[in-house]
């Protein structure tokens, strides 16, 4: 009888079913289509023309499309297919590069971040262009002449085994470049003085200079009051920016020594260099004072020097033009960056350091040729010219200036100043200016060593530079009797060096042959199987396994059968056997036994992000609780409840992108609507209260992380609702005839029936908190001070930055293995109190 | 309604609003930041609203003077030559003005256009005669250059070319106190490409020269339209939309995108309720172990199965197709698995035991009994996996090549990348990358309907 109230209840309620039927149907329609286009021959895309897959070259111009049919035209074997590169440089972020690369799809030319080439080229992911450029024929019309190029950009993309001598290759073809520059905000520079005999302003030309000018631009919050807090920046040394490189390589250092072979941080000119950026926090309150005025995510808005909160800057000349192309009228100053006064007393010219971008082409591409033809094309100065027009063309529709970016090519540099800047006579004169001190500065400029840690190797630096700038070891320097500067740098230099030592020490000997594996794949897949034979045989009677129900179960299982063997269990097995290895995804993985293992448990690195993304853990209950609450709001059938559940869902659906962006300004230290709340509260109320510096603080970061998780707890909601209703209304009614308040009907039916979605929730929750990744990705890249490096964050760069997958996997089963252990826990606790319908 | 009812009710709805305002915000402020012009994102300003301007020069808000500017005209033909047609200040004394609303100040460089339209909204026509320095066939890109002056009024286009009338295709607002270039373009190869359309195309029309004018010489005749304030409002409002979808191959991708999404949540709404009940409800051996799997193949951190997977979808034969995107929905994901095992779990038995009495098989059980009973968890699993497919771009990033496979989600990935920092667009591609989504959620949020289900049961 029940039976049939409920089929005739389906009859009745047919359009609510009709959905999911619908779903049905097209699922099978699905298939057909699906398994149709398996079987039938691909399309016939191939019309004879050999394809060259070219990747992220849209950076360089919309033009490029232009100049790839001029290409086909001119060489119709071709057919030059451009992909965006959709990264956001090939070091933070190689995973698809290196897929394509493994999965033996390269494309055959990359437009790729020249600081990156040492870590490609070493390991034999990058072709040599030295000998197609030597074979060029002379007469060809855009044959490439390095003899153009700045010498810099082309070292940059040369490598050579560290202790190696001789002939050199280049692995690259550079396109732009970028260098580190001084900016100022000539308004206030004027304002303060800096200026000479006739008024012209004038920009510190040393390192002296810029210290005292600092101190002259800075503004306290109380006038000559340093407690109160800096309300204006003299100078932004951008530590982030600029690492300890500009000033090191200022004051003669270097920080690997010549042979490539030995870290060099704690060199007399590189600690001197940090005293002098630590002089420059210092005077201003600090490097936490100072970090505040960081635009943490994105410029723009927030950028605290369009915003007139700093005088001066070590800036990217890219983001002068940046500047400038958001905020044309803006009069900013620009200058190389100060020199120490001995160096210039000495005779060295102003340096500064630079980087940017080349073509490189994969060394398994199936198209050299082709590709090395196409960079040649897209190098020469017609190109160059085309693709400078169109952004000129792009930039002015939209209301905004044109200014060329930095060449690796100096004659075309030179011309494209020439043409764009100083032959247009509506430019403004300090643009002009601001370009004649780029030229100038061009040539001398000096590049990260070119080598197989090139990441390793910044991160490290930034680490050194950061403890000096935070006088970390200020302590241990005085009861050493060191110099403090030189200890911290000395403490950053080991992390890179043991890499470097592991990357030049001969392989270890056993290479993994894989087809034994596969062997064993197909053991794995049958096992459960057997094992289930077995199982049925022996508890047939006790536990009533009935054989028409075991093949249901299989027919019903079938999918996930499939999509185990197929898509989950292979790689998993993958991703055991490389944690026993060494392997970086290019070169063959080779076995190292337990070594990753025995790293991972004297990893600092990985005690401080297990501990980072257990802190998380704490949002679990939290989000449940709030977005619990919300849908017994929510659970009621009142005129608007479809609105009011849309708005209250929507903080889940905006994207994290832009989620990333309104919460790091709203929480934002200076400019932020957060904290100018809190202070002006505190202020009325008279509270000791300072508000809190969120992302710029290491205390305050995950606090920050988890007030931005909490807001979007609607998408727990929608779960917390379907289990609502499966709540049988006449428990609530049976309830109500006893007297019970709507309380302990809360307690009393609600989270008992709830309870199986309670537990979903909670493991759930724990699993996706211990693999939090996008926030640190997407928003703060760990920092600050690693405390929002999280596990499967630090994991990621470990795998895709440092390019050691076998360590990362090591990694990630000692995760897997603390996630199991959760669970466990909670499955087990959970038999006390999960109701389940078990009549 | 007594008293007291309707007092809860208002306190409720009071309460629910204002939370509503909380979680409001990030779509206000989206929408806020996403009509901001450049000026607006730098100052960190709140958007002003533009209203109808009479005449120009005026004095603006801040006491800076704002009047149009003609900056010259300039041809650039296929192969790069670039003509100066008509300079700056030439076109003060070679224009032809349609009425005495309008009179034009050469300038340094420039020439200034007065205009009053207090006594007539009807658009102001400029004339430009000149000499096209080459073949018209040879012509591609006619640029305009001018400074607007932030009145929001638009510029139509047309240029009379013998017997073609080319007749621009769409206005443009003169937003800003800015120095601007319009570049108009005749029908190109650019038209089919992937560019980012920043130009304005336009299209032929015959046209019967008057004698008035030689039939050698060329006219680029420029209206100015005066923008009413509504439509001035509606040109801020939608100016950097317009943007996102000239910047990208918007319908395609948010085809592509639909196609993903659609097969997705199809695929994920049929494997999990079809997984879940032989977890949920059937007896077999291993079945504990089997969930056990199950929950631990999420355990592991996703990222050190990325390499191994594409290589699996490599040899599928998958690499640069839709399919790794969408096709394993049909094969299941645990996380719905999971929620739908212990949805099935809470379902009583007594359903089922029936079903089998009658005579129905596991299959029709399933079909006939389960399915309509898993409803609300269908929905949160519809809502879900299509708020996944849609917004997911690590999938499209690593399986995709080709640009015209893209989703919507990576396309506007790589355009944040490539507009380096464009605040504003940036939000107006994401409000479009949202609003799918909340339709979505607004058609499956009303399966969440209190108390309806399971009524009956005792019987």
């Amino acid at each position: 009888m029940v039976l049939e109230e409920h089929i005739l209840a389906g009859a009745t309620s047919r359009h609510g079913l009709m959905s999911l039927r619908v779903a049905v149907g097209l699922a099978i329609v699905a298939l057909a289509i699906f398994i149709a286009s398996c079987v039938l021959p691909p399309d016939k895309t191939d019309d004879g023309r050999t394809p060259i897959v070219v990747w992220g070259v849209t950076f360089l111009g919309d033009d490029v499309y232009t100049i790839a049919s001029q290409f086909e035209r001119d060489n119709p074997q071709y057919k030059v297919v451009i992909s965006s590169g959709a990264e956001r440089d090939t070091n933070s972020d190689g995973q698809r590069l290196l897929c394509a690369i493994t999965g033996g799809v390269p494309p055959d030319v990359v437009f790729f971040g020249r600081h990156a080439i040492g870590e490609w080229a070493s390991r034999g992911a990058l072709l040599d262009l030295k000998p197609m450029i030597d074979t060029q024929a002379a007469d060809d019309p855009s044959r490439l002449r390095l003899e153009e190029y700045y010498d810099w950009a082309l070292d940059e993309c040369r490598y050579r085994k560290p202790g190696a001598v001789g002939e050199t290759s280049l692995f690259g073809i550079p396109t732009v470049v970028d260098i580190r520059i001084l900016i100022a905000n000539r308004k206030m520079l004027r304002e303060s003085g800096e200026v000479d005999a006739v008024g012209n302003v004038v920009l510190p030309r040393t390192w002296e200079d810029l210290a005292a000018a600092t101190d002259r631009l800075k503004r306290f919050k109380k006038p000559g009051d340093p407690t109160s807090g800096i309300e204006r920046l003299g100078l932004d040394p951008n530590v982030n920016l600029t690492g300890l490189y500009l000033s090191a390589f200022q004051a003669g250092g270097e920080l690997l020594s010549a042979d490539r072979a030995t870290v060099t941080f704690d060199t007399a000119p590189s600690v001197r260099a940090l005293h002098h950026l630590a002089d420059l926090y210092d005077r201003q309150g600090g490097y936490k004072e100072v970090q505040a005025f960081q635009s943490a995510a994105q410029k723009g808005a927030m950028d605290p020097f369009l915003a007139g909160q700093v005088a001066m800057k070590l800036e990217n000349d890219f983001d002068f033009t940046f500047y400038t192309f958001f905020s044309p009228d803006m009069d900013i100053a620009v200058a190389p960056a100060p020199m120490p006064a001995s160096e210039l007393a000495a005779g060295r010219s102003p340096v500064t350091w630079g980087g940017g971008f080349a073509l490189v082409i994969p060394a398994t591409s199936k198209q050299p040729q082709g590709a090395f033809k196409f960079i040649q094309y897209l190098s020469c100065w017609n190109s160059t010219r085309l693709l400078e027009q169109g952004k000129r063309e792009a930039a002015e529709s939209e209301g905004r200036l044109y200014l060329p970016q930095g060449l690796g090519n100096r004659v075309q540099y030179e011309q494209l100043i020439e043409q764009a800047v100083m032959g247009n006579e509506r430019m403004p004169q300090r643009i002009k200016d601001a370009y004649a001190v780029l030229r100038e500065l061009m040539p001398h400029t000096l590049y990260r060593p070119v080598t197989p840690i090139g990441q390793l190797l910044w991160e490290q630096q930034l680490e050194g530079v950061k403890a000096g700038l935070n006088h970390s070891f200020a302590d241990q320097a005085k009861a050493r009797g060191t110099d403090e500067m030189k200890l911290a740098l000395a403490q950053a230099e080991t992390k890179a060096q043991a890499q470097l030592n592991e990357v030049l020490s001969p392989p270890p000997p056993n290479v993994v042959n894989w087809w034994p594996w596969f062997a064993t794949y197909a053991v794995l897949i049958a096992l459960p199987f057997v094992a289930m034979w077995i199982a049925y045989r022996r508890y047939r009677v006790s536990h009533s396994y009935k054989p028409r129900e075991i093949g249901a179960a299989i027919l019903f299982l079938s999918p996930w059968i499939v999509l185990m063997i197929v898509f989950v269990a292979g790689p998993i097995l993958f991703s055991v056997i490389t944690s026993f290895t060494r392997y970086d995804v290019i070169s063959p993985a080779r076995y190292v036994g337990l070594q990753n293992f025995r790293e991972i448990l004297s990893d600092p690195l990985f005690y401080k992000s297990l501990w980072n993304t257990a802190y998380m853990l704490i949002r679990v209950p939290m989000m449940m609780a709030i977005s619990l609450g919300i849908a017994m709001l929510l659970n009621r059938s009142i005129r608007g409840i479809s609105f009011y559940r849309t708005v209250f869902y929507m903080p889940a659906i905006v994207p994290l992108v832009a989620s990333a962006f309104l919460w790091v300004w709203l929480l934002h230290p200076t400019v932020g609507p957060i904290n100018a709340a809190i202070t002006q509260i505190s202020g009325v109320l008279h509270l000791p209260i300072e508000a809190p510096k969120w992302f710029t603080d290491a205390n305050w970061s995950k606090p920050g992380i988890i007030v931005m998780s909490l807001w979007s707890a609607g998408a727990g909601m929608i779960i917390w609702l379907s289990g609502l209703q499966s709540i049988p209304t006449q428990l609530y009614e049976a309830a109500s005839i006893d007297g019970a308040s709507k309380w302990r009907q809360f307690l009393h039916v609600t989270l008992p029936m709830l309870s199986p979605f309670i537990l979903f929730n909670a493991i759930i929750g724990v699993i996706g908190t211990m693999q939090v990744f996008a926030e640190s990705f997407i928003m703060t890249a760990g920092e600050p001070e690693n405390s929002t490096l999280f596990y499967a964050y630090y994991l990621f760069k470990e795998a895709f930055q440092y390019f050691r997958v076998g360590y990362a996997s090591a990694l990630a089963w000692s995760l897997f293995i603390v996630v199991l252990a959760l669970t466990l826990l909670q499955l087990w606790l959970s038999r006390k109190w999960v109701h389940y319908d078990r009549a | 309604m007594t008293a007291p009812k309707l007092g809860r009710l208002v306190v409720l709805h009071v309460v629910l609003l204002t939370l509503a305002c909380v979680f409001l915000f990030p779509f206000v402020w989206m929408l806020l930041v996403s009509s901001k012009t450049d000026e607006e994102v730098v100052a960190n300003r709140f958007p002003a609203l533009p209203a109808f301007r009479a005449s120009s020069p005026y004095v603006r808000g801040d006491g800076s003077p704002a009047s149009l500017e003609l900056l010259g005209v300039e041809v650039r033909t296929h192969d790069l030559r670039i003509f100066k047609v008509v300079p700056g200040a030439r076109i003060a004394n070679a224009a032809i003005l349609s009425d005495d609303r309008a009179r034009l100040v050469a300038e340094d460089g420039s020439t200034r256009i007065v205009y009053d339209f207090s006594r007539s909204r009807e658009p102001i026509e400029i004339r430009v005669p000149f000499e096209m320095p080459v073949p018209f066939a040879d012509v591609h890109k006619i640029s305009v250059s001018l400074k607007a002056d932030d009145s929001w009024h638009r510029v139509e286009a047309e240029l009379i070319d013998g017997a073609t009338r080319w007749q621009a295709a769409r206005p443009v607002y003169l937003a800003q106190l800015r120095p601007m270039t319009i570049v108009y373009q005749p029908p190109s190869d650019d038209d089919r490409s992937l560019k980012a359309r920043t130009w304005i195309p336009l299209e032929a029309h015959a046209y019967t020269s008057p004698t008035t004018m030689p039939a050698t010489k060329n006219e680029l005749r420029l209206r100015i339209i005066p923008s009413s304030t509504p439509q001035a409002i509606y040109g801020k409002l939608t100016r950097n939309y317009d943007r996102v979808f000239r910047a990208v191959p918007f319908w395609k991708y948010v085809g592509n995108s639909l196609v993903v999404a659609l097969l997705s949540v199809g695929g994920m709404l049929f494997s999990s309720t079809f997984v879940a009940y032989a977890f949920a409800r059937m007896n077999w051996p291993g079945r504990a172990i089997a969930m056990g799997l199950l929950l631990s193949t999420m355990m592991l951190p996703p990222q050190v199965t990325i390499i191994p997977s594409f290589v699996v979808i490599k040899t599928l034969g998958w690499y640069n197709t839709l399919k790794p995107l969408w096709f394993p929905c049909w094969l299941g994901s645990a996380f719905f698995i999971f929620l739908m095992v212990q949805h099935l779990r809470t379902i009583p038995r007594e359903l089922e035991e029936a079903a089998r009495l009658d005579g129905l098989g596991y299959v029709q059980t399933w079909y006939y009994i389960m399915l309509p009973q898993v409803k609300p968890a269908a929905a949160a699993i519809a809502i879900l996996t299509f708020q996944g497919a849609w917004n997911d771009f690590l999938g499209p990033l690593i399986y995709l090549r080709d640009q015209s496979l893209f989703t919507l989600s990576l396309g506007l990935y790589d355009l944040q990348i490539y507009s380096s920092n464009d605040q504003s667009v940036m939000m107006a591609g994401n409000v479009l990358m949202t609003l799918p989504v909340l339709v979505i959620f607004f058609l499956f949020q009303r399966y969440f309907i209190a108390g309806v289900t399971m009524s009956g049961l005792k019987g």
